[in-house]
């Protein structure tokens, strides 16, 4: 036994234990009503099939395709693994749809960039570039030869 | 609150800043609308400090299904009640609060024995537990405490009055990590003597590692991999500890324990625990289960024969790569939940004023709400000796 922690073995006694099992009988928290009064509004969560419960949140409704997947994996039941995948696979949709965008910003600019240097009089006497582009039509009249 | 801008009908729209999830691995500082009473119960919360929880790491790591972009972190906060709905009996403007992370209704089947971790009435999402502030739509999708303000549905009955004596910080650990803790190590079922080994020297680890003292243990036994959080543990729990790297941890349990193993394991690492290559990959990697489970395999493997495990690290749906078998053959007892707080607060304001924990010790980085997503990095990456954040939404850093 530590004999320098101050305090040990004072919850010891079994009486002094508030929970794990609990010790009491049933009965409801202070000033807790019952029933309890109705939330108006649309839940976040859209629940399909149980009953609505009294309290719940409104913020950050489903929207979007991660949000009809949301819909979807909430038609589920929570026993079902799928239900949870489909969930996962929710949020890393809702992540790309906000990413994507963004990078759009920097990637389209870029492909421009680089169709004009492509485009450009100096590539089109590069012997390697004008090498890759025959390279479709040559291996398509291979593919044709060793077809017939 | 400030009111920056009016809608579109000359409606005055209040807003407040919050931490926000922003994809796996982001949080970011916004500009929120401000809570409001939606429910006859609710009342609104100006928080005075919240802290980032070692389970907010699950949301940040992308782990927790339905973790919508733009919701509110925290579960853990303090503050002091600006205003009150119409039925919200047993709280007024001006109480200082400690909000435990369970929303609970306080009068269904499971409130009334105490179980308010799985109160029916909150969580519109599943069956799984009651709602919890800022921890996902599968947890209800309510705003987390992370913000300036927060709505608190049931108010007058999860609302715990802070005494005068302790301090925010004392309460902000009552909230969650210290009774989480406590609750551990009250199921371990320690009648006196017992050695009991936590794994994780996390916040949550070292309040069970406090409580089991309390509660007689004979030896405690810290296993972790960082230096720093054990010697932590040896000088806040004043435990034995055991480095995860050095060896083999059952075999050295065992050699500890007269062959047979420890009386009560405890796993307060949850399901981004290290030690696992193959659960690594699986888990954390690839996504393909809730977590690893290596921490809570060793902790099963450490448990003497018919002995405890108890599992208080968060793991989620849909499964877990767990080895039921050896805990099923070596008559194991396996204790888990999530801890119903308000039960327990009051026992630990005692503890808290009678000197018995100190929990301030435990916030070693307090910050602003603008500082937040830099220590949710530090916090997960173990830096700068990083144990537990405080975050200070209103500006007031102690």
């Amino acid at each position: 036994m530590n004999p320098h922690d101050q305090g040990v073995g004072v919850d010891r006694p079994y009486a002094r234990r508030p929970g794990a099992p609990r010790f009491w009988e049933p009965e409801p928290w202070p000033d807790a009503r019952w029933p309890i009064p109705q939330q108006q509004g649309r839940p976040s969560v859209a629940m399909h099939g149980r009953e609505t419960k009294p309290v719940f949140s409104t913020a950050l409704p489903p929207r979007g395709v991660s949000g009809a997947m949301r819909r979807l994996a909430y038609r589920l039941p929570d026993h079902q693994p799928n239900r949870w995948l489909l969930l996962l696979a929710a949020d890393r949709v809702e992540v790309w749809g906000r990413r994507l965008p963004k990078l759009i910003v920097f990637a389209l600019p870029l492909a421009i960039g680089v169709g004009a240097w492509r485009a450009s009089p100096a590539l089109r006497w590069s012997p390697r570039w004008a090498a890759a582009r025959r390279a479709p039509r040559y291996m398509g009249r291979m593919a044709a030869r060793a077809l017939r | 609150m400030v009111t920056v801008c009016s809608g579109r009908r000359g409606r005055q729209i209040e807003r407040m800043r919050a931490l926000t999830y922003d994809g796996p691995n982001r949080t970011k500082v916004r500009q929120k609308a401000e809570p409001r009473i939606e429910h006859p119960m609710d009342g609104i919360v100006k928080v005075r400090a919240a802290a980032i929880c070692g389970s907010d790491l699950h949301l940040l790591h992308g782990m927790v299904p339905d973790t919508r972009i733009g919701s509110t972190l925290g579960h853990e906060f303090v503050g002091e009640v600006v205003e009150v709905g119409p039925q919200a009996s047993g709280a007024r403007v001006g109480d200082r609060v400690a909000v435990p992370f369970n929303i609970f209704c306080g009068a269904c089947w499971y409130c009334s024995r105490g179980l308010t971790s799985s109160c029916e009435n909150t969580n519109p999402a599943n069956d799984l537990a009651c709602g919890i502030y800022g921890y996902s739509h599968s947890m209800g999708g309510y705003e987390g405490g992370q913000a300036q303000y927060v709505r608190v549905p049931f108010v007058g009955v999860d609302a715990e009055p802070i005494p005068d004596e302790v301090d925010d910080l004392d309460a902000l650990a009552v909230t969650d990590s210290m009774p989480t803790g406590y609750q551990a190590a009250e199921m371990a079922n320690i009648r006196g003597g017992e050695t009991v080994v936590v794994f994780g020297a996390g916040p949550v680890g070292l309040f069970a590692m406090k409580a089991a003292w309390l509660f007689g243990a004979g030896r405690v036994i810290a296993v972790d991999e960082v230096d720093y959080r054990l010697e932590f543990a040896r000088r806040f729990a004043e435990v034995e500890t055991i480095d995860f790297r050095d060896g083999d941890v059952v075999e050295t349990i065992r050699a500890e324990t007269n062959g047979r193993g420890a009386h009560a394991c405890i796993d307060a690492v949850g399901l981004e625990a290290a030690g696992s290559p193959v659960q690594r990959a699986l888990g954390i990697r690839g996504k393909m289960v809730a977590g690893s489970a290596a921490a809570l395999n060793t902790a099963i493997q450490c448990a003497r024969k018919g002995g405890t495990v108890v599992a208080i690290g968060v793991y989620g749906p849909p499964w877990t790569l767990m080895d039921f078998g050896t805990a099923m053959n070596k008559q194991l007892t396996i204790r888990t939940g999530q801890c119903s707080v308000k039960r327990y607060m009051p026992r630990l304001f005692e503890h808290i004023r009678a000197g018995r924990i100190d929990a301030q010790q435990v916030f070693t980085h307090r910050l602003s709400l603008e500082e937040g997503p830099g220590a949710y990095h530090t916090f997960a990456k173990k830096r700068q000796g990083c144990i537990k954040v405080a975050l200070y939404p209103n500006g007031a850093i102690h």
